[in-house]
């Protein structure tokens, strides 16, 4: 029973630190090429061939080696890391990965490719740039080959804020706890492990045994989740790091078994267990399943949500399949004239600021319109105009948005230049905000235009919001989907210039942005282009893995709590089964019997209970009530499982217990 | 022979004995007495390996078992024990509890013939926390009967056990010293002490 609930919670134990290492293994590898390269990254878009053969007789002549990095969107998302002749293998052991493709629950498929400069070519004819090479060697060759490439290209050193590594506090809290299970495991054991060794077996061949079978069932149960787990999440990249961690939990776990070698043989066997070690050990891990129980149900209902967004993005998905999201930013040698110009002339460089800003907003302008007269365009944006208007539920949609809308909210929009698009429940400030910015529009482009006002019940929608401040992903657009938002619909959007925003969505393809963007010399701008349905299967798998990534977590803290009540009741009973044999003699009732361990069971609930609350409140999502219907839940479970197995027991003839062998 | 030499065990700040020094010859049936808390069978634990002295030496055929953790491993590979709790594992059957005897530390007998010696043949699938006190210590005797041992240690083997089940124990005890088993047992029953060669008042 014992060894079961251990494996089977060590079991879940693995499958959590697999899925948050495993989610987090891409970051940990770009980090650690950049700790062992050094990066040059190319600020403008160049010719690949041209960098190629460049890159190729810069590393032989300055005795360097590295790579350099070609990313591949045209079949998912492919990384090349395309390697100086014969490093290839000294490359791939020293970033500790190989040729593989995985998957992760939140950012989709990945392939990385490890490629002989000779096999350039394959890679190169898809629609792919060239951004970085990474390069090691002498300091001052590597110096030397920088300034070379420099003379040539607008290269920069780049740097990267490198991301903690908390696959360390998610491992050490699983070993921890299957090493508190292992505690239990061995303190419950104690006692049969003296009587086998009180009959001449050997101990150091039971520690052996015992560590042995350990060391196969964690291998196994690894081995399996990984292989499972294989095509979900990326543990191909932490295959070092779990044999790491296993070889840890294995010398842990056998030191543990050592402590038998300390244990008087004879006070063991005259004691059934150490009930004082075991018991609060038992409780611990008890109160651990119970709160993350409950606040794993607190946020059940969110399930919906997921569901209705993930509904919302496939229908998105449907009518915008065939358009990318083109997002437009500084190029980074706009950014470096600009910089030059604040540094360089402090005096007259705001005036030569302002002409560069307004070079590049004309330039962005350019770029929208001629992408507007050669192909099909839309803004389905979030309301980003006010500070703090984050938390606005507006949607600025434009031009070919509309049937998209019309089949959301079964609403025709009207002929007029504006509709204004509002939901049964709305909010009052989000409709001033809305109507306030409508009247801005009006005053900057010096119009009256017409506004149709129109009502829909509720629907939810796609849109591209801008992220920034403490955000996991800082200053970047990301696909969202707002729930009943009012939408300000403006056929065209072009004349007015997109409203500044720096997004538009469009059916023009990746390799014509660039061109346009080539061919017109606008040197202010850099693109990055992504298409919706790469986007919004990513919303999709995003939404749909954290559906399942949330029944996973809640089944197995469930079978966690169930498995550590039940083996508490079983335990309690064991043990205290002389005690109750008295009171049963002397006449005490069933109720007083058991009365310390309903207290116990009562109390660790309402422990759970208070200790929930607190982290809910610590998150703002202080829900009193509902903690208080899953703790009566919780104390009914426990008080159940309790009268079955003590009904159970009870028929066993339990004072049969001071007969003959009482201890 | 086991020869006991100015053994001390201390407790914290209890005393349990001093300098004791005795002798047993080998074949003998020796029978530790005295008064409750007096240390009787922490002296056959001792002897036994199953603890530690806190000062002195107990040298069995020779060696010196306080020495050497491995002689006392090898000891008990020849040692048998009777406890009065009967040291069963109770979440298993009696068949179980036999088998966990080591393969190369068993007599020649098979299971099923040393549960007949003690009359619980049928009881070989039973769990033992189904057998009643007297049963429970056949089992043990059972056990016993199954290691090979030359010295058997029987702390209060008929404690707990009602005069039918307590004359089988004591029975085969002394068939167990006839065939050249050195037998210590500890007990307070003046009745018992009768049966022993030698009695050391502890």
């Amino acid at each position: 029973m014992i060894k079961g609930i251990k494996y089977s919670a060590a079991a879940i134990l693995f499958l959590i630190f697999l899925v948050f290492c495993g989610e987090t293994a891409y970051t940990s590898f770009i980090d650690k090429a950049f700790d062992e390269f050094n990066s040059i990254y190319f600020e403008k878009v160049y010719e690949n061939d041209e960098i190629i053969e460049d890159f190729a007789a810069l590393t032989k002549k300055h005795d360097c080696y590295g790579y350099l990095t070609i990313y591949d969107y045209s079949d998912g998302y492919s990384e090349i890391y395309c390697c100086s002749e014969g490093d290839t293998e000294r490359i791939k052991k020293k970033l500790g990965a190989d040729n593989c493709s995985f998957n992760t629950i939140l950012n989709g498929s990945y392939k990385l490719v490890f490629a002989d400069m000779s096999d350039i070519e394959k890679y190169t004819e898809n629609d792919c740039i060239i951004q970085q090479i990474l390069i090691d060697g002498d300091v001052n060759d590597i110096y030397s080959l920088y300034k070379e490439l420099d003379s040539k290209y607008e290269v920069s050193w780049e740097g990267t804020t490198k991301n903690s590594d908390k696959c360390i506090y998610v491992g050490a809290i699983c070993i921890l706890l299957i090493l508190l299970l292992d505690i239990y495991d061995i303190i419950n054991k104690k006692r049969n492990v003296c009587i086998s060794v009180s009959v001449g077996n050997s101990l150091c061949g039971i520690i052996f045994k015992e560590a042995v079978r350990d060391i196969i069932i964690y291998t196994a149960t690894g081995a399996l989740l990984i292989w499972v787990l294989s095509g979900y999440t990326a543990v191909v990249l932490i295959k070092d790091k779990i044999c790491i961690y296993l070889a840890v939990l294995f010398a842990a776990n056998t030191a543990l078994y050592l402590s038998y070698y300390f244990t008087n043989i004879s006070s063991s066997i005259k004691n059934e267990n150490d009930s004082d070690t075991i018991m609060p050990i038992n409780y611990t891990l008890k109160v651990i399943s119970c709160c993350t129980l409950m606040i794993l149900i607190i946020f059940s209902g969110k399930i919906k949500t997921l569901k209705s967004q993930y509904e919302c993005a496939e229908k998105f998905n449907k009518y915008f399949s065939g358009y990318s999201r083109v997002e437009l930013s500084e190029s980074p040698l706009w950014v470096r004239k600009i910089d030059s110009y604040i540094t360089d002339t402090p005096d007259r460089g705001s005036n030569n600021v302002t002409k560069l800003i307004d070079q590049e907003f004309e330039e962005q302008l350019r770029f929208f319109q001629l992408t507007d007269e050669q192909s099909d365009i839309f803004l389905m944006n979030g309301y980003n105009f006010e500070t703090g208007s984050r938390g606005r539920k507006i949607i600025i949609a434009s031009d070919c948005a509309d049937k998209y809308i019309s089949s959301c909210t079964d609403i025709d929009l009207s002929d007029k230049d504006i509709t204004i698009l509002i939901p049964a429940s709305y909010n009052l400030g989000d409709l001033h905000a809305a109507k306030k910015w409508v009247k801005y529009i009006n005053k900057e482009n010096n119009k009256n235009l017409t506004v149709d006002e129109k009502h829909y019940s509720s629907a939810r929608f796609i849109s591209f919001e801008y992220i920034s401040g403490d955000s996991l992903i800082k200053d970047d657009y990301i696909i969202s989907s707002v729930d009943s938002p009012i939408i300000i619909y403006f056929p065209k959007a072009a004349e007015y210039g997109f409203f500044y925003y720096q997004s538009i969505q469009t059916n023009m393809s990746k390799n014509d942005s660039n061109q346009l963007i080539k061919n017109e010399g606008l040197a202010s701008l850099f693109t990055d282009i992504s298409t919706v349905e790469t986007l919004s299967n990513g919303y999709m798998r995003k939404q749909y893995s954290e559906i399942t990534t949330y029944l996973i977590l809640l089944i197995s803290c469930a079978f966690y709590y169930l498995t550590s009540s039940l083996s508490l009741v079983f335990l309690d009973i064991k043990l205290n089964k002389k005690e109750r044999a008295i009171s049963y003699s002397v006449g005490n009732s069933i109720f007083s019997r058991y009365a310390d361990i309903i207290l116990k069971l009562t109390g660790s609930a309402i422990l759970s209970g208070a200790i929930s609350l607190y982290i809910l409140y610590n998150i703002h999502q202080f829900r009193a009530g509902m903690i208080a219907v899953i703790m009566a839940e919780v104390i009914l479970t426990d008080l159940l499982m309790l009268s079955f197995i003590a009904y159970m027991n009870e028929k066993r003839n339990t004072i049969k217990i001071l007969k003959g062998g009482a201890l | 022979m086991i020869e006991v030499r100015n053994l001390t065990k201390v407790y914290g700040d209890n005393i349990i004995f001093n300098n004791v020094s005795f002798n047993i010859e080998n074949g003998s049936f020796v029978v530790f007495s005295g008064k409750s808390g007096c240390g009787k069978t922490t002296m056959l634990n001792m002897i036994g390996g199953l603890e530690k002295p806190t000062s002195g030496h107990i040298i069995v055929d020779g060696t010196d078992i306080t020495k050497n953790k491995r002689k006392i491993e090898y000891l008990r590979q020849k040692t048998g024990f009777l406890f009065q709790n009967f040291a069963l594992i109770d979440n298993k059957t009696v068949k179980k509890n036999l088998e966990i005897i080591a393969r190369k530390n068993r007599t020649d007998k098979t299971v099923d013939d040393v549960l007949n010696e003690v009359s619980m043949l049928d009881k070989r699938d039973s769990m033992v926390y189904t057998l009643s006190g007297g049963e429970q210590q056949r089992v043990a005797l059972a056990r016993l009967l199954f290691k090979k041992c030359e010295i058997v240690f029987a702390d209060e083997p008929t404690g707990s056990l009602d005069k039918e089940n307590a004359e089988i124990v004591i029975r085969l005890l002394k068939k167990m010293n006839k065939d050249g088993k050195t037998v210590i047992m500890v007990t307070h029953d003046e009745e018992l002490k009768s049966i022993g060669d030698n009695i050391i008042n502890l």
